[in-house]
This record gives structure tokens, sequence and C-alpha cells, in this order.
């Protein structure tokens, strides 16, 4: 065997088996040959229509911008909504039953599955760019843009194409029933088109204002929210191809307070501590992912499998570590507190050694503390009524239905209601029909009641709740004579 | 054991599909695995696949806990499903290609391999064919080529006979045949019980998901291993034998007397002969034989019928469905 041939051999060995069936289909595939095709074809017409339309095109400044703009847009709306799309369409067909022996007929295991799949749509969206290159090539020979402009353009336009990916993946491995795949579907895409519209607004605004390469500061924070987000995704889609039994939750809480913890350090080193905005944006975004998770938590087990049960250690204090880190509904809730005290916690600090003029932040830490009072109230609301109300006709796992018919009603019909009745039945408008809504944090006539309400609300929720954590704290033991694998 | 089941429980809400089921497969034996439509079966296949998982109970593969070492119990496991593979824009050789790599077979040791699996389940003219365009026997050869890919100690049919063609499914008992020869143990559930009859040496039957008899086919036939009390405390059925008789003048007088003998529940004329059901055990046997020669009958045979799966089935089970 030649020193090429065994090298090749080797290298057909390593891949991802995942990726080569990916792949494989993909070359078979009508529909990426028709996307391709189609692509190179949107390129040809945008080429051809800007051209055409400026008329004495060699005496615009700015054609090469206008005209990478342009075609920017297509390769991103095929890459970042056509690819994704794909990649979870093939992942659904495989969750369901006649496709279950390619996702879970061998041993490969989860994490092999997801970086199978983004690796197949990694090399998918290279394919695509390559046979954009031409054209963004010609778009530089035009005037009005740099060649930086170019590759920082394409640099975070792919990066928001893996994001896409990524998280189209996890929102496919959700699984659950038809109605459950439908609704998460028509989020996902709804959540990808919004995405994608962002990315090119932020792009175009940039490229407008003077170049990317003024925006340092702004796209340091598109590519590091992108990462993030993007690490997350993947951690949520490994989770959700794990079995049930599986421990699931680890990997996404130890990386969600990794990140809570980097990007503090990150936000120093940018901003140190007087530039407020920083600060106020590190809040509130770690108070959002907080309150996510106390609404990712309601639907925990209520007890440890006996495969998670094995990996829990014998000694107390590491037992408790490993409570907050370990799937399960209570844990899970604590780890959402933790995260969100921290949050708080963080600003506080920044807020100390500001001294004086800080009102903005301290404004947003209340603000915050209100909205991180509302998650847990609902949250642990939706577990007292699928605990009582609703023993009987629903498990655990589906809390998160309850929860999402509660918000329904506290965020959007109560105050739609109050919006249209308050001011016939009161003759004014207070505001209070916000209250059942962190909306009303915005509003000045409650604003200040708002925050009681939500504490209120969710202090009688914990007590509530003493019992059934402290049940499932007890039930968090690790099997008898298994040995602990650490937290 | 290769296979040992215990005390699988799984409900989906109210409903108990699968309850306190226990068995056990060893090395070398074809355990067939019936019971009436919604017994259970497919669920607690899929449990022992790990696709699915019990509220209660494990099982063991080859020693591995399905619960516990999932991703090591499923490398011992082959399994083939009641769904056969139809994924788009993959063609035979592709699709068994994925399976070897997801397996870890590596290199000439792959190709090796896959020639050897595609050669004993006779696909290898199909290698080049998409997954869509092959019939149902086809796909069924492909299914268990899959489940061999990587030499699993234990393989799982679910109804691996439905819809196959006669010559079909002779090839598909000759190659279960074969595995187990090969030391392989083989639970395989389908509705032909004629065609399981012919392959199994064990049975678990399944009833409202709970193990109405259990045991080798010979036990099972005589009775044994039958658990039919266990069902809402009712009554085991008494054990039934069934013979066949000839005698030297013809049947006429000898259906008569067979029907005066206490304990004979039916007697028909078949051919030259008369098949007789008796309630009892063998002693009920030898009780109309020594009854039929004080009368003077002329009895120059008398065979004794095991009864088959099939039959087994129909005594143990109401077709109940849950």
């Amino acid at each position: 065997m030649s020193f090429w041939s065994a090298g090749w051999a080797r290298l057909d060995d390593a891949l991802n088996p995942v990726m080569v069936k990916e792949l494989r289909q993909a070359v078979r595939s009508r529909f990426v040959a028709g996307l391709l095709f189609l692509f190179l074809f949107a390129q040809l017409a945008i080429v051809a229509l800007v051209l055409a339309q400026k008329g004495q095109w060699d005496m615009r400044p700015n054609l090469g911008r206008e005209l990478f703009a342009a075609l920017h847009g297509a390769i991103l709306f095929v890459c970042m909504i056509g690819l994704p799309v794909y990649t979870a369409a093939r992942l659904f067909a495989e969750r369901g039953s006649e496709g279950l022996d390619l996702l879970y007929g061998t041993a490969l295991s989860p994490r092999a599955i997801v970086r199978g799949k983004v690796g197949a749509a990694l090399v998918l969206a290279l394919l695509l760019y390559s046979a954009s290159l031409p054209f963004v090539t010609f778009t530089y020979l035009l005037r009005g843009i740099r060649l930086g402009d170019i590759f920082v353009s394409l640099g975070v336009g792919f990066l928001g194409v893996m994001t896409g990916v990524v998280f189209a993946l996890a929102a496919a491995a959700l699984g659950g029933g038809r109605l459950q795949r439908v609704l998460v579907g028509l989020v996902a895409f709804g959540t990808l088109l919004m995405g994608y519209g962002t990315l090119q607004i932020l792009l175009l605004v940039m490229e407008d204002s003077g170049g990317l390469r003024s925006e340092r500061e702004v796209l340091g924070l598109l590519l590091a929210f992108g990462v993030v987000f993007l690490g997350w995704m993947y951690c949520v889609a490994v989770a959700m191809l794990s079995p049930p039994s599986a421990e699931r939750a680890r990997t996404a809480r130890t990386y969600g307070l990794g990140m809570l913890l980097l990007s503090a350090g990150v936000v120093v080193l940018v901003s140190g501590v007087n530039q407020t905005e920083w600060w106020e944006a590190w809040v509130w975004g770690w108070a959002l992912v907080a309150g996510l998770g106390f609404a990712v938590a309601t639907s925990g087990p209520e007890r440890p499998s006996a495969r998670v049960a094995r990996g829990i250690p014998p000694s107390r204090p590491l037992r408790m570590l490993a409570f907050l880190f370990t799937s399960g509904a209570a844990g899970g809730m604590l780890w959402a507190g933790f995260l969100g005290l921290l949050a708080l916690a963080g600003g506080a600090t920044v807020v100390f050694l500001q001294g004086s003029g800080s009102s903005s932040l301290e404004r947003a830490l209340g603000n915050a503390t209100a909205f991180l009072s509302y998650a847990l109230a609902y949250a642990l609301t939706a577990v007292f009524l699928r605990r009582t109300v609703l023993r009987r006709r629903l498990r655990p796992h589906q809390t998160w239905i309850v929860l999402l018919v509660l918000l329904a009603i506290g965020g959007l019909v109560i105050p739609l209601l109050g919006m249209v009745l308050a001011p016939l039945v009161m003759g004014g408008e207070s505001g209070w029909w916000l209250i059942t809504s962190p909306l009303a944090l915005s509003d000045h006539a409650i604003d200040d009641l708002a925050p009681l309400v939500a504490t209120g609300w969710a202090l009688v929720m914990v007590v509530l709740h003493g019992r059934w954590s402290l049940r499932q704290w007890r039930a968090f033991q690790p099997t008898p004579g298994a040995e602990g694998e650490g937290a | 054991m290769k296979l040992r089941v215990e005390g699988l429980v799984r409900r989906f809400g109210d409903l108990v599909a699968v309850d306190a089921v226990s068995f056990t497969v060893g090395a070398g034996q074809v355990c067939g695995f019936v019971g009436p439509n919604g017994a259970g079966k497919t669920t607690t296949m899929r449990i022992l696949a790990t696709l699915d998982e019990p509220d209660a109970g494990d099982a063991f593969l080859d020693g591995f806990s399905i619960l516990e070492q999932p991703e090591r119990a499923r490398r011992r496991i082959g399994f083939v499903p009641d769904t056969l593979p139809a994924h788009a824009d993959v063609t035979v050789a592709e699709y068994l290609d994925f399976f070897a790599r997801a397996y870890g077979l590596q290199g000439e040791d792959r190709r090796r391999t896959l020639a050897g699996v595609e050669a004993f389940t006779g696909v290898a003219p199909l290698r080049d064919k998409h997954l869509k365009a092959l019939s149902k026997g086809m796909k069924q050869r492909v299914s268990v080529a899959r489940a061999l890919v990587h030499d699993p100690a234990v393989l799982i049919l679910d109804e691996p006979a439905a819809g196959l063609d006669p010559r079909a499914r002779v090839e598909l008992r000759e190659l279960l045949r074969a595995l187990a020869e090969q030391g392989k143990a083989v639970l395989i559930s389908s509705h032909i019980l004629s065609e399981l009859a012919e392959i199994c040496d064990a049975a678990v039957i399944l009833e409202r998901g709970r193990i109405v008899g259990a045991g080798d086919i010979d036990t099972l036939a005589e009775g044994g291993g039958l658990l039919r009390e266990g069902l809402e405390g009712e009554e085991a059925p008494p054990p039934v034998r069934k013979v066949r008789l000839r005698t030297l003048d013809g049947t006429p007088s000898l259906l008569a007397a067979v029907l005066e003998t206490p304990g004979v529940l039916k007697a028909q004329v078949v051919g030259k002969e008369v098949e007789a059901h008796l309630e009892g055990d063998d002693g009920a046997v030898a009780a109309l034989l020594v009854s039929l020669v004080q009368r003077g009958v002329p009895v120059v045979e008398l065979r004794q019928q095991r009864a088959g799966l099939e039959e087994l089935f129909l005594r143990v089970t109401r077709g109940e469905v849950q």
C-alpha cells in the first residue's frame, strides 16, 4: 500500500460515520442538488440585476459594496435558513419510528451523532460558500468594499450559519409528540428567520457606517454571543438525543456556569467597571438565561434514574454539588437560582465599585431581580398545578405544557383583556392589568408594586415546594455498592 | 445466559403494557416471543434494544444492564425492528457501511466483515440498489444483515416473517438456524406460529403484558410452564392429550369405543384413523389403551401427538388486548 493510499485509508477510518452517511445522502439528494443550482442561478441573477439597474456602473463608488451586500444576503439566506432546515429535517426523520435504526441502532454516542451532523453541514456550507467565491471576488474588483470587510462579513456570516445549524439540530432533537414537533418547528423556523434578519441588518448597518473594522466592539460582542450560543445549543442537542435515563443536564449546566464566569471576565477586560451599558447587558443576559433555566427545570425528573444514581457521589458535600448539576427538577431550579444570584451579585459588585452615579445599573439590577422572581413564580406555579390539579393527566416531563399555558394567560391574555377592559371599567390607565407579566416593570404606574407582587408570589411558591424539593434531595442517593463517578 | 430479563414493567399512563416480565434465553437457543396484538411484545423488544426504557426491572445482554450500561449492552445486541429500512438516498452498501463504521470496524476488517455478512444474508447482489427500491423480503434481509454487522451475541427480531413470501420465509428460517448454531441467542416474535414452531427451542407467551407461559417447546406442549392461573385468578386449563389410533378392522367400531371411554373430550375420523382429545396426562392415554384392549378393539397403532405452538398459543391465550 502506497503512502498516499495508506494515509487516505487512515483518514477514511477517522471520519465520523454520521458525517460520511450524511454527505453520501446529500450527494444523492435532489434537494441539495436543486439548492446548489438555485443558489448559483440566484447569484447570477443578482449580479445581472444590480449591474443592469445601476447603468453607468463604472462611475458608482459603492457598487462593489452594494453588490456584495446583495450576494451575501443570498448566501446567508440559503446557508442560514435552507441548510439548518435540511439538517434538522434529516434528524427529525431519524427521530421518527422508521428512522430509529440510523440514530439508535448503533453504539454511537449522542455527541458523535451531533458532531457528525454538524460536520456534514459544515462541509455543505463550505461547498455553498466556495460556489459563491467567484461572484464575491467580482465585487472586490468593483469599487466600494475592502478585502478585509469581505472576509470579516463572510466569517461572521459563517458563524451565523453554523449557529443556525446547531440551533436547528437542538430543536429537532427535542422530539416529542406531533403537536410538540410542529410547535417547536414553527418557533425554530421563526427564530432562524429572525436571526438571519438581525445578522443581515447588523452587517449592513456596520458596513454603511464606515466599514466593519471600525465596529470592533460590536463585532466582538456578536462573535462572543454566537460562540456561546452555538456551544450551548450543542450541549442541548446532545442532551436531548441522550436517553431519558442518561445524565442530560450536567454538561449544559456546567457550560452555562462556565460561560457566566468567562463572560464576566471578558466584560471586565473590555470595559472595566466603568462602562455601565456592558454590565447592564451582562446582567440582563444572564437573568434571561436563568429565567429560561427555571422554565426548563419544571419538566425535569423528580427521581434520579438508576443510571444517574450510579454517578452520584457518596460524600455529602460532593452530593450537594452534584444535586445542582444533575438532571432533576429541584436541582434545576436551584441551579437557575444560583445562576441568577451570581448575575445579580456581579452587577451589585460593579455598582459597589463604581460608587455613586450608577443609577441605571441599579435600576437594571432591581428589574432583573423582579424578572427572576416572576420566572421562578411562574415555573413553580406550573409545577404546583401539575402536581395537584393535573396529577392524573400529566407526567413531570410534561410540565412545560402547563407553564406555556400559564405564560399565555398571565403574559398575554390578562394584559390584552386589561388593555381593552380597564379603561371601560376603571376609567383610567392604572396599568394594574400588567401585574401578572414582567411587562409591569416598564409601566410607571405599577413599577414599584410589580417587584413586590413578583417576590411575594415567588416566596409563596418556594414555601409550597419546600417538601417537594426536600423529597428530591432525599431521593438523590447513590446506588448501593456503586462507586460515585464524581459531580 | 446471553439474555436475562428481570421483572420488566412499562406503563403508558394507566396502561401497563409490560407487567413484570422475566425470562432468559441461552446461547444457541431460539426463543419464540408470542402473544396477541397489543400483548406487549414490541414494547418489550424495544426496551431490550435500548430504544425505550422500563419503569421498573432490568434486562441483561451478555451480562450488561440495559439501564446502567446501555451503550455496552447495545454492542451485544442485533435488533431487527418491525419497520424495515427505507431511508432516502442510501444504497444497501452505504447503509451497511454506515453501521460497520458506527460499530468501529476499520479498514480491511470492515470490508471483510461486510463482504462476509452480505454473502451470509444473500444481499451481495443488492449492494448498489437504493433501499427505497427494495422489496419487503429484500429489505428484511438487509435489516438482518445490518443487525449482524457487529457480530452480536443476542439477536432480537420483531415480526421478521411478516409480509414475506414462502421462499423468503424458508430462507429466513434457515438463516436463523445458522445463527443459533453459531451460538447466538435469538428472540423472535411472529404471528406465524407454524413458522416459529419449526425453528424455536423455547417460547415465551405473553398476554396483556404478562407472561402466561414460558419454557421449552416440549415442556410447554405437555402443559408445563403454563402460568394461565397468573391472570386474575383464573384457573389453569387441565392438560389435554391428542392421540391418533388405528385398528385392524377400520374406524366405525373404534370411534364408538373411543367416545364411550371416560375422559375423552372429543373424537373424529381422520382418514383411516381416529383422532381423540383426552383430558389428562400420560395416565389418561394409558387408560384409554387399556379400556380399548379390554373391550376387544384390535388396536394396531396409538400415536400421541404433541401440541404445536399454535395450539398451545390458542389454549393459553384468550386473544385479549389491552
